[in-house]
């Protein structure tokens, strides 16, 4: 039995007359075209009323090409099912006003406020009108995703004031920081509010990467954008590229080989494995313990090069391509099973110290927390998700590539703070290395790679599917419809740090000033990745 | 735990020898030197070659890559700091400013101000394919493009990203330390 068929059927029982025309010919996916108005009503009984899923993404298109109007699309996932609602709405050129979610679901806000920048329509009852990825320097009333308008339009400079959030009363202060930061990381803006010690509130601004991603991908060719995909967020290289791919070769209709689906479970597991230990590291040295940071830089530096042992590339790059892999991993069996089993055994020792340290648990314990309300109201995935108590995996609920058939534990803890999203880490990480082990054990004779080349399996102009992956920051969506030519029409990209930077703004609340470096490195999230 | 600290002190060091990091003869090819003098003069103004030098790393727009691999400069395994180099926090502490990215529109002024904040004298190194005229974003309606279209080079490091070893061997050469 289709398993979005109870799904369609109760939204259309429940707003008889609000869904309008329903398309399920992307397996796993059910897009509903719902009148305008009840956009808030049906986004809300989906993730408050009924099921309680998250809103994965939210986006815009402009498919006036097509039919003359502009579309919403606004993407939520039944929970622990692998099926995806869309809801869809369409916009006619003139009447850009659509209802807001956000007063219903705060998780729609930035969304929308993207939304606004890049398509300008307008979420009307959207508290938050600001501009967001476009700063000051951007001439008002350019909108970069709209079809007329141009990947290298010049334009003009334009000046102006953000106007943040200010919070008054005695003894109130600001703390700017940023963008230019104090350590060897990505820019942004941090303004703290402070009365003495303790945050009273952390606005985040966001965005100064923003380089047009999303439009460059409209001038590409599908194999083209694959190595676009890469370049978005330099540590997430395997998470991204997998999930467009996974796109694509829906939407051709392909099934890729199990050897290369092994070998891409490989890689994605290699890049959580290096990332979560990094992370144990960065911690460590926010918590001033600088042993554990040095072990961890050590550690994370034996799988980093046997990522280049593997791949040519410390990052994994170049190895997931359409189709499947470009070369197998399974002939480099001994080296990843040596050095997985040397990196395993430090990362115990280094564990052991780290739990032992009383300094450091004090540091970390009870220290950014993020309850599970906020996370949920949020749409916070991936491991502060978990440490919040969310029982979400994307692995394990839409078993992508071959995840159906390796065992793992998908951690989850409950307080929601540093020591949590520190611990659910931690646990990952000796996962990703049995999870590799488990894989290697698998012997298969199958081509590495599947043609996707424009002769073969041709994917029909202004189709349109996700791709979906659990990277080690948390869930990777792509959306992407396809134009004539093997051309990309739209390519929405969701990295999960874009949901996860207001969760961030709330954990720090009641904490200190000094104790945000820490709380920051234990969400440790994508600023490329947000900003596109 | 005095026993797992016991066998690491009688265990390999992880540190790598300058020798070994920086013999790769490809490496020089990651090196693209466009101002001479202004490295020259940098240098006599240090007073030796063996004094040390702060670095302020911008990210003007980069994938996040290039700064990872900046970052693991200072890990045990290439322990810059044995070298006297020191990652600063604020640019007016800085002799060299080690900028990654294509510069985008948000990052123009800031890394133009960063630039002026930094005291003369100061060497610019842009790292990275994507600092050198804007890589696979060039063209972008919200990129300006490569790191000298804001502010002056003195130096490239080729690669994408480039690897510490080259990161190394780079800031090294331009040091005249090797």
């Amino acid at each position: 039995m289709d398993e979005r068929k109870p799904y369609i059927d109760e939204i259309k029982r429940e707003f008889h007359g609000d869904v309008l025309s329903e398309d399920t010919s992307t397996p796993g996916e059910a897009y509903l075209t719902i009148r305008k108005e009840s956009l808030p009503r049906i986004a809300n009984f989906l993730h408050e009323v009924r099921y309680s899923t998250p809103l994965l993404s939210m986006f815009g298109t402009d498919e006036r090409a097509l039919d003359g109007t502009y579309k919403v699309y606004t993407v939520f996932q039944i929970p622990r099912k692998p099926v995806f609602i869309i809801l869809k709405v369409h916009l006619k050129e003139g009447e850009l006003e659509f209802p807001s979610i956000t007063p219903l679901m705060y998780a729609g806000s930035p969304f929308e406020r993207e939304m606004q920048d890049m398509f300008g329509f307008i979420p009307v009852g959207n508290p938050d009108t600001r501009r967001m990825v476009l700063h000051e320097n951007f001439p008002r009333g350019i909108h970069p995703l709209r079809k007329d308008f141009g990947y290298s339009t010049t334009l003009d400079k334009a000046e102006g004031q953000y106007p943040f959030h200010t919070i008054e009363g005695e003894g109130m202060l600001e703390v700017p920081v940023g963008p230019v930061h104090a350590g060897i990381i990505e820019p942004g803006h941090f303004r703290f509010s402070v009365a003495g010690e303790p945050i009273i509130n952390l606005e985040i601004r966001l965005h100064y990467k923003h380089k047009g991603i999303e439009k460059l991908m409209e001038t590409l060719d599908f194999n083209e954008g694959c190595r676009v995909a890469e370049m978005v967020s330099g540590d997430s290289a395997v998470g991204h590229v997998t999930a467009y791919c996974q796109a694509v070769e829906k939407i051709a209709g392909i099934e890729t080989p199990m050897l290369a689906r092994y070998n891409r479970m490989i890689a994605l597991e290699l890049e959580r494995l290096y990332n979560h230990i990094a992370d144990i590291g960065s911690m460590s040295t926010d918590a001033s313990f600088l042993f554990g940071a040095a072990r961890a830089g050590i550690l994370r530096e034996e799988v980093m090069n046997l990522n280049d042992r593997l791949t040519g590339s410390r990052f994994l790059k170049g190895l997931v391509a359409p189709g499947g892999v470009t070369r197998d991993l399974f002939t480099a069996r001994d080296d990843i099973i040596s050095t997985l089993k040397e990196v395993g055994e430090g990362l115990k020792e280094l564990v052991a110290i780290l739990l032992s340290s009383a300094s450091f648990l004090d540091r970390v314990k009870t220290t950014g927390v993020l309850n599970k309300k906020t996370a949920e109201d949020l749409a916070v995935t991936g491991p502060p998700a978990r440490a919040s108590g969310i029982d979400s995996d994307m692995r394990r609920d839409v078993p992508y590539e071959a995840y159906g058939e390796v065992r793992f534990k998908v951690p989850v803890y409950k307080e929601g703070d540093v020591f949590c999203r520190l611990s659910v880490r931690i646990d990952e990480a000796f996962e990703s290395i049995s999870i590799i082990e488990q894989v290697l054990k698998k012997a298969v004779r199958d081509p590495i790679k599947t043609d996707v080349g424009a002769r073969h399996a041709v994917p029909l102009p202004y189709r349109y599917a996700l791709g979906c992956v659990e990277g080690w920051r948390g869930a990777i969506l792509y959306w992407i419809m396809t134009a004539p030519g093997d051309k990309l029409y739209r390519c929405k990209i969701k990295d999960p740090s874009f949901c996860n930077w207001p969760g961030l703004s709330y954990a720090v609340l009641g904490n200190i000033v000094p104790d945000f470096p820490l709380c920051n490195k234990s969400f440790n999230l994508s600023y490329a990745g947000n900003d596109l | 735990m005095q026993k797992m600290i016991l066998s690491w002190l009688k265990g390999r060091i992880a540190t790598k020898g300058l020798k070994e990091l920086v013999s790769d003869a490809k490496l020089k090819d990651c090196l693209e030197v466009v101002n001479d003098a202004s490295i020259e003069e940098f240098r006599s103004a240090l007073g030796g070659s063996r004094r040390s030098v702060h670095i302020r790393e911008v990210d003007a727009g980069s994938c996040n890559a290039c700064d990872l691999e900046i970052n693991a400069l200072n890990n045990p395994v290439y322990d810059i700091e044995r070298f006297g180099i020191h990652f600063v926090a604020s640019p007016r502490h800085a002799d060299m400013l080690l900028v990654t990215g294509p510069v985008t529109r948000n990052m123009e002024m800031a890394l133009r101000k960063t630039y002026e904040a930094t005291p003369k004298p100061r060497l610019v190194v842009a790292v990275g394919g994507c600092a050198r005229d804007g890589g696979i974003f060039k063209g972008s309606y919200a990129v300006v493009g490569g790191v000298e279209r804001v502010i002056p080079v003195d130096a490239y490091i080729r690669g994408c990203p480039p690897r510490p070893q080259e990161l190394l061997y780079g800031i090294l050469r331009i040091l005249g330390r090797i």
